[in-house]
This record gives C-alpha cells, sequence and structure tokens, in this order.
C-alpha cells in the first residue's frame, strides 16, 4: 500500500500540469453549468411539485452531488490516453502491477476536483441551507460499489481502444455521449418519459451514478439498485480482467 | 478576385485530404463518424426528453424544443465541419504546443489558413448532418413555413453561431501565447462549458442571468435566442440584430488580440519540443 499511496501522491502534484488558470477556469465553467442546471430543474418543477417522488429539492440535491462527486461517479483512470501517448507501456516496466498503478494514478487524480471543487461546493450549499439531507445512508455502500464498477467499465473501454487501433479520440467522444445520458449523471432517470428510466437504472451504466443518487435523493429502492450494482460488480470485474489480459500482446504505442 | 480562388482551391486540398483520410482506412473513418453521430444524438438526447416528459421548458412547447436542439446540432455539426481538422477551431492547443511556426513558414495568410485548413466535409460532417435531419422534422412538426427569406436567416444565424464560438475560443486561446503550457486546453475548456449550458432553453433563467447568458457569456446565442428569432417568438426588432452583432465584436476582438500575441510570440517563440520531438 506504501508504494500505492507514494504513486497517488506524485499523481496529486501533477494534477495541476496545464496550471492554476485552466484547473480555476474549468471549475468556474462548472460552477456556471451547474447554476443553469439548477435554474431548469427550478423552472420545471414548481415549488411543492414532485417527479416520480422526487421534490424540487432533492432534484437539486441530485445534480449538485452529481457536479461535486463527478471524478468519482463516472472513473476516468488515465488507461485510455496513456495507451494513445504510449506511457502505458513504461506500467509494465516498473514493479508493480499494472491496475494497481492505474488506479493510484486515479485516486491521486482525485484529490484536486475534490478537495477544490467537489467539497467547497456541498459546504457551500449545505451551509447556504439549499440542500435537503440525504434521504438514505445506503448512497455510501452504493456509492463505493460505483466506483469499484466504474474502474471495471473503464478497463473494458480501455480494452475495447486497443481493439479498434487506438482510436482513442472517437472513443474519448463515444463514451462521453453514452456516459452523459446513460448512467444517469446528468439526467435523473426519474426524469425521463415512457418509464425508461426503470430499465436504464438496472443496466451496467445505469448502476453507475444513477444509483447512489436515486438513493440520496430517496427514489431508488436500496435492494434493487445494490443487488444490481453487485451484480454488475462480478460480472464486469472478470470480463474487464480476462478482456485485459487478452488484448495487452495487440497494445500499439507511437508515444510523443 | 484571385484571393477567393485560393480560398476554394484550398478548401478543395482540405477536402481532398479529408477523403484520403476516408477512403484509405475506411474502418477508422467510419468509427470517426459513427462516435460523432453518436456523440450529437446523445447530446441533445437527454433534453429533448425532458421536454417531452413536462411538455416543455419555459415558454417552449417540446416541438420547439427539439427545434433549438436540431438547430443546435446543426449550428455546431457546422461550425466542428468546416474548423474541426488541425485544431483551427481550438486554437489554444495549436499555438501552446507551438505550432504556430507551421503556420508561419506557409506561403498563404494566416487567416487564410484558419478560414480553410480545418474543412472536413466528409469524415466531420455526421453531427451537421444529423443537425439537419433534426431541424427538418421539428420544421415539419411545426408547420414552418420554409422561405429563401427564412433559409437565409438560418445561414446568417448558423453562420454567426460559428464566429460567436470561434471568437471565444480565440479570445481564451490568445491567453496561450503568454503561457503556453498552463494555456493549452483554455479553448476547449471554453467551448465544452459553452456547448454544454447552450442547449438549455434560457426562458427558465432569471432575468440577469438571460442577460450574461446573452452577453458576457454569450451561451445563449449558440441555439436558444437565433430560435426563438427563427420561430417567431421573440417581438423585438433589434433582437434579430443582435447576434451578428456579437458575432462581429467577438470575431474583431479575438482578432485584436490574436495579433497582439503573435507580436508576443514572434519575440518569445514557445520552446516546448525537445529535440527528439516530445513535448514538455
Amino acid at each position: 500500500m506504501k508504494a500505492f499511496f507514494a504513486t497517488a501522491r506524485l499523481c496529486v502534484r501533477n494534477s495541476g500540469e496545464f496550471g492554476l488558470m485552466n484547473t480555476l477556469g474549468e471549475y468556474l465553467l462548472k460552477l456556471i453549468a451547474l447554476a443553469t442546471q439548477w435554474m431548469v430543474w427550478r423552472a420545471i418543477l414548481p415549488e411543492g411539485a414532485s417527479v416520480d417522488g422526487m421534490t424540487r429539492g432533492n432534484m437539486l440535491l441530485y445534480v449538485t452531488v452529481s457536479s461535486a462527486l463527478a471524478p468519482l461517479l463516472d472513473v476516468r483512470t488515465p488507461a485510455s490516453s496513456w495507451l494513445h501517448d504510449g506511457t502505458m507501456l513504461g506500467l509494465f516496466q516498473r514493479p508493480r502491477g499494472v491496475y494497481g498503478q492505474l488506479a493510484a494514478h486515479t485516486v491521486g487524480g482525485w484529490l484536486v476536483p475534490l478537495g477544490l471543487y467537489g467539497a467547497p461546493l456541498l459546504l457551500v450549499a449545505a451551509l447556504l441551507g439549499r440542500l435537503p439531507a440525504p434521504a438514505s445512508g445506503w448512497f455510501v455502500p452504493s456509492l463505493l460499489l460505483c466506483v469499484s464498477q466504474g474502474f471495471a467499465v473503464d478497463y473494458l473501454f480501455a480494452c475495447l481502444q486497443i481493439s479498434i487501433r487506438n482510436v482513442d479520440w472517437a472513443m474519448h467522444v463515444l463514451r462521453g455521449a453514452l456516459t452523459a445520458l446513460l448512467t444517469g449523471g446528468l439526467i435523473p432517470f426519474a426524469a425521463l418519459p415512457w418509464g425508461i428510466g426503470r430499465w436504464l437504472e438496472l443496466s451496467p451504466l445505469g448502476t453507475l451514478a444513477g444509483a447512489p443518487l436515486a438513493l440520496l435523493a430517496g427514489v431508488g429502492q436500496p435492494a434493487r439498485l445494490l443487488t444490481a450494482q453487485l451484480f454488475w460488480n462480478l460480472t464486469l470485474w472478470p470480463m474487464a480482467l480476462w478482456a485485459f489480459r487478452a488484448c495487452r500482446e495487440r497494445m500499439v504505442s507511437y508515444g510523443g | 478576385m484571385g484571393r477567393i480562388r485560393q480560398i476554394f482551391r484550398l478548401y478543395a486540398a482540405s477536402a481532398k485530404l479529408d477523403w484520403l483520410l476516408l477512403s484509405r482506412d475506411v474502418r477508422t473513418g467510419l468509427i470517426y463518424i459513427f462516435s460523432d453521430w453518436i456523440s450529437a444524438v446523445s447530446s441533445v438526447l437527454g433534453i429533448a426528453l425532458l421536454a417531452v416528459r413536462f411538455e416543455g421548458i419555459g415558454q417552449l412547447n417540446a416541438d420547439e424544443i427539439l427545434w433549438m436542439l436540431g438547430f443546435f446540432t446543426l449550428a455546431d455539426g457546422f461550425t466542428t465541419m468546416m474548423l474541426g481538422s488541425c485544431n483551427w477551431l481550438w486554437i489554444s492547443r495549436v499555438v501552446g504546443r507551438g505550432q504556430v511556426d507551421h503556420m508561419l513558414i506557409q506561403p498563404v495568410p494566416l487567416w487564410m489558413q484558419i478560414l480553410t485548413g480545418g474543412f472536413l466535409p466528409f469524415t466531420g460532417s455526421s453531427c451537421f448532418v444529423t443537425g439537419v435531419a433534426l431541424t427538418a422534422v421539428a420544421t415539419a412538426r411545426l408547420s414552418i413555413a420554409v422561405t429563401p427569406g427564412w433559409l437565409l436567416l438560418l445561414a446568417l444565424y448558423t453562420l454567426c453561431r460559428m464566429a460567436v464560438a470561434t471568437g471565444c475560443s480565440y479570445l481564451a486561446g490568445t491567453a496561450a501565447f503568454y503561457r503556453p503550457a498552463a494555456c493549452e486546453e483554455l479553448s476547449t475548456v471554453v467551448l465544452d462549458a459553452m456547448n454544454a449550458a447552450g442547449k438549455y432553453p434560457l426562458a427558465a433563467l432569471p432575468v440577469w442571468m438571460q442577460a450574461l447568458f446573452l452577453t458576457a457569456l454569450p451561451v445563449g446565442l449558440l441555439a436558444y435566442l437565433p430560435s426563438l428569432l427563427m420561430l417567431g417568438k421573440l417581438d423585438a426588432p433589434a433582437a434579430y440584430v443582435w447576434p451578428v452583432a456579437m458575432a462581429a465584436a467577438l470575431l474583431s476582438a479575438s482578432g485584436m488580440l490574436f495579433r497582439k500575441g503573435l507580436k508576443h510570440y514572434a519575440r518569445h517563440g514557445c520552446p516546448r519540443y525537445k529535440s527528439m520531438g516530445f513535448r514538455n
């Protein structure tokens, strides 16, 4: 574990590689996007109204926590970009497991966004009395399962990238598009029409952000969602390990 | 006349390069096209579904929201199709990576390279085509009378949207002349944030925020205001000119700052590449 935390610490120090201006600008724009979402939900859901049991307060809690904890709800290891720039091959030359190194870099990379954006955002919103209390303590185990499943999903996307010959930009675009809608991170499943949210919330992507946030907002059934998360963890991890082993001989990297 | 001919020749050269990219590796080209198409559809699908569920947002009903999202996709796709290649739209990458040198040695003026070098008619048009289809469907559902004047206005606002996005990207990207490594991705950050907020109908926002989004942070000019005007939901004649005025102002300001940045670049350069070609 010492090596894991040492790598994570290195990654924290590295995470501002584009500088303070870029980092603060990014967080400012995230805040503006969140404020826009807040206003839209306030207009759609008048005070006292609810959608599938979700009140306006719960909706605002949902979108705020989704923005604050975004790195945990949609886990992105550096695997995809490192496949492209050649860093990935270097991981095999170090006396540590590849998964462990990727995980350490990812966890290290969470600290700056959580410390500079996520935690202050939640703190200020709570102090201003804008957010209701979480509806269920099941949010915490669900979040842990979400993070674990997120790593497996990320490794599977990395394998897909290897199998389509490192077309990393296309994969980045495709993944961004799929996860924005299908994980429930942007729009709660409870707000979707025709009951499609009931199906999406059990899907392998829907159990990522959608499950913990639904439990937080009090619109999810803990047994149903946690079982689904457990099932996908038990299914996707073996698939990810197998696929990564099968793909490693096909890694191509140009570097530079 | 010679300049115009040269511009068309350069467009043809960019189109040929894009065709070669697609025809020499069809599989990869199709992957790009498919991923762009999925991205275009899913980026607007969430708001479209919300509009269906709540029978509209703000003063726009579900079909009008669909039209707005169609226009957003069309104009965004047009911008990417015209400026998407070689990072011309994300200029901070070009500047921050020290690649302005590559532009300066070309026997073509910089503005002409920027205007024509990003043209991607084959691999970069899927978002535009999706937007045209969405807008056509919404136009039919709303029974809008399509006249030549209406189509001209649509084309004008599409160009304005391209100018607004490009102006904001270049305004932010100019910072990369002074801080190349720190600001390399600034244009990306600005454009991503604008695209994320630009799809929402601003009628849901308080008046001060609407004013902010139509002036200092012009995300409302990407789709919302042009859609209100095209759908006849706004009765103020002055509003028709606002997108054009803002687009012109942003382009002028970014052009001025970019030229200033170039002067700084001429003195200091951008030493980011090591001799073996790696970037530090």
